[in-house]
């Protein structure tokens, strides 16, 4: 035990930190792995070793595509498609952006999808003389709900399908039905506690001529890009050619990683975008950030301090699988709630390898409770997950602005709402297969 | 309906005026209106005080939307809600027609007008554009496309929202064109042979309610004697004085580089309609010194 005291404490500084935001997450971590190489707690070949270069490739990969998609006008084009099938409904609003979104966030970045939907629905709902705020903070949650059915969705699946070696096809086979059921209740729950906010406007005339109106603003204001439609379909192209690769990848053997920085360096290519220019839209904070944590966990693990954590901490909770799930599902759910997901993810998942190790647990449950903790528990509050943040930093620079509070009250019991339907499905899931 | 939906339904007005021109907002009203008739439902009875708050909403909008007004008239005049003996599905089938005619007069009095304009353009001029007219967009458009004119603009721009569409269409026609701030106007005065300007009313009073900064733009034009051309149809016309047009008056309080102030901006201009040289309507120009009686003509 003895010398695992100084990592444990650097990386618990690196976590406040962050948590705090005192320093920029990736200098936060970065600087934590300085300061072991400095004092020679672990030396540079061996720090770049534990980098999971897999994880790395597949963001990486996924942010270049992103960005040449965002810059083909394919999101704009297809928010103004469903402003118009909205018909100015409320309640249509809230149910077609909320599938849009979640079904956009299972292939694409959160942010990137918030940074997008947001605006239009702030747009539409604002121009009806709606209070905008509940849809904002119910696009942040449903992308957060969206991204965990697939591998690609969000960072913390991205972290646990490439450590633990798990397949693109696994994680919505696992996890789209519970990701459905949490949308459907999600819908459910903000229509049922705001009845008067989705009631029709088909009974409106005024209402009626308004929203005709403001579709043909939204119309103007968004369309007005000039879209190329070769660049579009080669980004759509690609976009598909990649996710064909990855529910494939049992057959092509080819890693996640590997597919998504290919598939974007050939669009890199067939487009000829400024490659510079592309490059600026790559978050290479967040790249950075991972390969700090990386290390960080890496080296705690290599002092057996993970194994420390998980012996005393979770497995004190006994061996039966039943309990080990629900631990491992509400502690990230809970954590996530005002951590950062990203480097819980990665301190996790050694000491899920080692719960699995000591009590096998089938079909990966272990590891689908941690995703969906992960993931859901994102929710909890406004700096649960990047598109929380996002999203309220979008919606306050348009003049509504949410505070954290506001956000809790429409988030907290929603996340606990879905956080039950996991454990009943993952219950089910273990009973059935025990 | 409550102030707040008010307020937005009036924000939408402006804020589509401002980007699109007042007279292709008042076609977009006008399909919006029929789109909306089509997808009402409710009884029989319910139907004429739907109209009337839609209708009243309309009328006292900030600002006042002359031309739209001026339809909704017509189409009250031609509509008969009150009669017992027509159904519901008749109305709406009526007031679609009727709309949908209304509209087409409107495009034929709109296709006209820049007919007409597009004469006013002539080869080596050079044109003071500013703000987003629609009218004045069609015009220098048929000016180069269908006559063939060989001229120039120069495009003031305030706000870059409210004068892209005019960049843009200028540019796609492949009209020779430069972009100048507009507080740069002095610079380009003596270059410059017309300018040319939209409107949203010309009120009996002798002004003209035309999109912010007009009227700074047309006293300079006024001072360097560049003739200044306003291109209204007739239904821009209004019964009512400046004063009773309801220019938009906003508030704000605004924080720039750590120092906050209250901004006060207007969303339109008024222009003394003596400082304007030639207007220019559907049926040809009429005379400026006559257009008092002009307007009060084309009023009735």
């Amino acid at each position: 035990m003895e010398g695992i005291w100084f990592p444990v404490v650097v990386f618990l500084a690196v976590y406040v930190a962050i948590t705090f935001e005192w320093i920029n997450k990736a200098v936060a971590a970065l600087l934590g792995v300085m300061v072991l190489l400095v004092f020679h707690v672990v030396d540079e070949h061996t720090a770049v070793g534990l980098i999971d270069f897999e994880t790395i490739m597949l963001l990486f990969g996924m942010m270049g595509i992103v960005a040449v998609l965002r810059k083909s006008g394919f999101f704009t084009i297809l928010s103004v498609w469903i402003a118009e099938r909205t018909e100015g409904s409320p309640l249509r609003i809230l149910v077609l952006f909320s599938i849009v979104t979640a079904v956009t966030s299972a292939f694409l970045d959160n942010v990137t999808t918030v940074l997008i939907i947001v605006p239009i629905v702030i747009e539409l709902t604002a121009g009806m003389g709606l209070d905008p705020k509940l849809f904002v903070i119910s696009q942040a949650v449903v992308s957060n709900i969206g991204g965990t059915a697939t591998l690609i969705g969000d960072p913390p699946n991205i972290i646990i399908g490439s450590k633990v070696g798990l397949t693109f096809n696994q994680f919505p086979l696992y996890l789209a039905a519970p990701v459905i059921l949490c949308t459907a209740a999600m819908i459910f729950y903000y229509w049922f506690t705001h009845r008067e906010l989705f009631r029709p406007i088909d009974t409106n005339l005024t209402k009626l001529f308004s929203v005709q109106l403001l579709l043909e603003k939204i119309r103007f204001e968004f369309l007005s890009l000039k879209i190329d439609r070769v660049f579009l379909a080669k980004g759509l192209g690609c976009l598909v050619l990649a996710i064909g690769l990855f529910v494939t990848q049992t057959i092509t053997k080819l890693s996640p990683g590997v597919v998504a920085l290919t598939v974007a360096m050939i669009l890199f290519v067939i487009t000829r975008v400024d490659v510079e220019h592309m490059l600026q839209e790559i978050e290479w904070s967040t790249l950075l950030f991972f390969i700090g944590l990386f290390i960080l966990v890496g080296v705690l693990e290599k002092q057996g301090a993970i194994e420390w954590i998980a012996r005393n901490v979770f497995l004190r909770v006994g061996d039966n699988p039943y309990v080990m799930v629900l631990v491992v599902l509400w502690v990230s759910g809970i954590v996530s709630g005002f951590l950062d997901n990203i480097p819980f993810t990665i301190t996790m998942i050694p000491i899920v390898q080692i719960m699995q190790a000591t009590t096998p647990v089938p079909h990966n449950i272990l590891w689908w409770a941690l995703s969906l903790g992960a993931c859901f528990g994102g929710n909890l509050t406004m700096i649960g997950a990047s598109a929380n943040i996002v999203a309220t930093g979008m919606s306050r620079k348009l003049g509504y602005e949410i505070t954290f509070l506001e956000f809790f009250r429409s988030s907290a019991v929603i996340t606990l709402i879905t956080l039950m339907i996991c454990s009943v499905y993952l219950i089910l899931l273990l009973w059935v297969t025990l | 309906m409550n102030t707040k939906d008010r307020e937005s339904l009036y924000k939408l007005f402006r804020d589509m005026a401002d980007v699109l021109g007042t007279s292709r907002m008042t076609e977009i009203a006008l399909e919006s209106f029929i789109q909306a008739i089509r997808a009402l439902k409710c009884p029989r009875e319910a139907i004429l005080p739907l109209f009337n708050e839609l209708s009243e909403c309309i009328k006292n909008s900030r600002p006042r939307v002359v031309p739209l007004i001026h339809l909704l008239e017509e189409f009250e005049d031609e509509m008969r809600f009150t009669r017992g003996d027509v159904d519901l599905e008749s109305i709406r089938a009526d007031a679609v027609e009727t709309l949908q005619e209304k509209l087409d007069g409107f495009r034929e009095r709109l296709n006209r007008l820049t007919e007409v304009g597009a004469q006013y353009v002539q080869d080596g001029d050079v044109i003071l554009v500013h703000s987003a007219s629609g009218v004045v967009i069609k015009i220098l458009l048929n000016a180069k496309e269908k006559l063939q004119r060989n001229f120039k603009a120069v495009v003031l721009k305030q706000d870059f929202a409210k004068t892209r569409q005019l960049i843009q269409a200028i540019a796609q026609a492949g009209i020779p064109h430069e972009v100048v701030p507009e507080y740069d106007l002095i610079h380009h005065l003596p270059q410059a042979t017309k300018l040319f300007i939209g409107a949203l009313a010309v009120t009996p009073d002798l002004n003209v309610v035309a999109s912010a900064g007009t009227a700074n733009i047309v006293s300079l034009c006024h001072l360097g004697k560049i003739p200044v051309y306003l291109f209204v149809n007739s239904l821009k016309f209004s019964h009512q004085s400046a004063q009773e047009q309801h220019i938009h008056r906003k508030e704000e309080k605004e924080t720039r580089d750590g120092l906050t102030y209250n901004l006060t901006t207007f969303s339109h201009s008024l222009v003394a309609l003596q400082l304007i040289d030639h207007v220019i309507t559907g049926k040809g120009e009429i005379k400026t010194t006559a257009a008092d009686g002009g307007s009060r003509d084309l009023t009735r």
